[in-house]
């Protein structure tokens, strides 16, 4: 029988719930991305109220971060590219947390500005929310497997060796010559 | 031999891990750990190899598990989709694309870099020479920062000019006033130079003694001259 902590250890691994990250992470970032393009003025303002990023770029990560935001959600949402686009969410996330830290600490009085022109004021509320999307951004980074249009192949340079020498192991050949009976796979 | 075999093979999938393997232990009587040297290991085997063999079984089994568990572990790991740097540049270089035409025919579309205002107004002004201005008392302090941080801050007597609600703010607060008399405005970030901005719109209004407070409120407060609330 399965502990508790291995079963909800299974839940936290799994690829459905990062189906449903997915989903849930695409929308918001699309939705919040939706009230910022057509307006990028509005958008700018809001940005410089938070007194972190320097004049002359202001405009350009105004016009451009919303649209970034709108295409990682559709690719979330559609299986594409899904590690890139949930690491580059994950990126943003990270800055908007650190900006709104940093602009609670200055006590500043603005709003976050995080999905229209208004927003709620920043707080630890708001930094706690961005956490747990960050959270859930990497669980689709580390665990999603249910994608489409991608090349296949390995994560990590050092497991390469591992996938060969397992590859060789399984071969049919090398367990024959060798005299190995074959491995029973079990899967928990 | 082909238990000797399967016991190397076994060794060779407990290595993938790269990592030691422990296991407890446990023996039928007292038992004292004695260390044999390599030439007496071997008669040693061979005079006890039906227990040789037993233990080779069992130890054969639990690698050949590990091997099998780190089997599945690694179709899961090696299931992932590839990450590289072409991904990354896909997404980022798509979003530019979009953002950069998008912005060019949105009818709402903003500068890439923000333009100047400076060639509008007249001159910068030094808090010390602004402070003796304020004592005087003859000259009008505007704030164009956004109404939350006037509330939060301002120089005292200051009227806020917020470059949101300029033309609402404008009329309500000096539209009336002298267009001769000196103004001087402050309001500067690291991301947004909204002095000059509303110092422009001053200019274009009409105002003819139009400055900027060098340094902003940061110059002025570093300076202890007086701030309210």
């Amino acid at each position: 029988m399965r502990s508790i902590s291995s079963y909800i250890k299974g839940i936290l691994m799994s690829e459905y719930l990062s189906l449903a990250l997915r989903i849930y992470v695409g929308c918001i970032f699309i939705y919040a991305s939706l009230n910022k393009i057509p307006d990028p003025s509005v958008f700018a303002e809001n940005i410089a109220a938070y007194r972190i990023i320097p004049y002359r770029g202001l405009h350009l990560v105004a016009i451009i971060l919303p649209w970034i935001e709108l295409i990682c959600g559709f690719f979330l949402i559609l299986g594409l590219r899904t590690r890139a686009a949930a690491s580059i969410q994950g990126g943003l996330l990270f800055m908007f947390t650190f900006f709104v830290i940093i602009n609670i600490f200055r006590d500043s009085p603005i709003s976050c500005g995080c999905f229209d022109t208004v927003g709620e004021p920043i707080s630890w509320k708001k930094v706690a929310i961005n956490t747990i999307w960050l959270l859930m951004t990497i669980q689709i980074f580390l665990f999603d497997r249910i994608y489409f249009l991608t090349r296949g192949g390995f994560v990590f340079k050092k497991k390469v060796h591992n996938r060969q020498y397992i590859d060789r192991m399984r071969s049919p050949s090398f367990r024959r010559s060798s005299g190995i009976p074959a491995l029973t796979r079990t899967r928990d | 031999m082909t238990e000797k075999r399967e016991i190397a093979t076994a060794l060779a999938d407990s290595t993938l891990s790269g990592e030691l393997i422990r296991a407890p232990a446990k023996t039928m009587e007292e038992t004292r750990l004695i260390v044999i040297p390599g030439d007496w290991f071997e008669p040693i085997m061979r005079k006890n190899s039906d227990m040789v063999d037993s233990v080779g079984k069992e130890v054969s089994l639990c690698l050949h598990k590990v091997g099998s568990t780190l089997e599945c572990d690694a179709d899961r790991q090696f299931a992932a989709p590839r990450l590289t740097w072409v991904d990354y540049l896909l997404i980022v270089g798509l979003g530019v694309v979009c953002a950069l035409v998008f912005n060019r025919f949105n009818f709402k579309g903003i500068p890439i870099v923000p333009q100047s205002f400076l060639y509008e107004v007249v001159s910068f002004e030094n808090p010390s020479t602004a402070f003796d201005k304020h004592k005087k008392g003859k000259t009008l302090f505007v704030d164009a920062m956004p109404y939350s941080f006037y509330e939060q801050e301002h120089i005292t007597g200051a009227v806020s000019l917020p470059l949101a609600i300029f033309v609402f703010m404008y009329d309500m607060s000096i539209a009336h006033t002298d267009k001769s008399k000196e103004i001087i405005v402050y309001g500067r970030t690291i991301s947004k130079r909204y002095d000059e901005e509303v110092a422009s719109k001053l200019v274009a209004r009409g105002h003819k003694n139009v400055k900027i407070l060098k340094g902003s409120l940061d110059a002025w407060k570093k300076k202890n001259y007086p701030v309210e609330p």
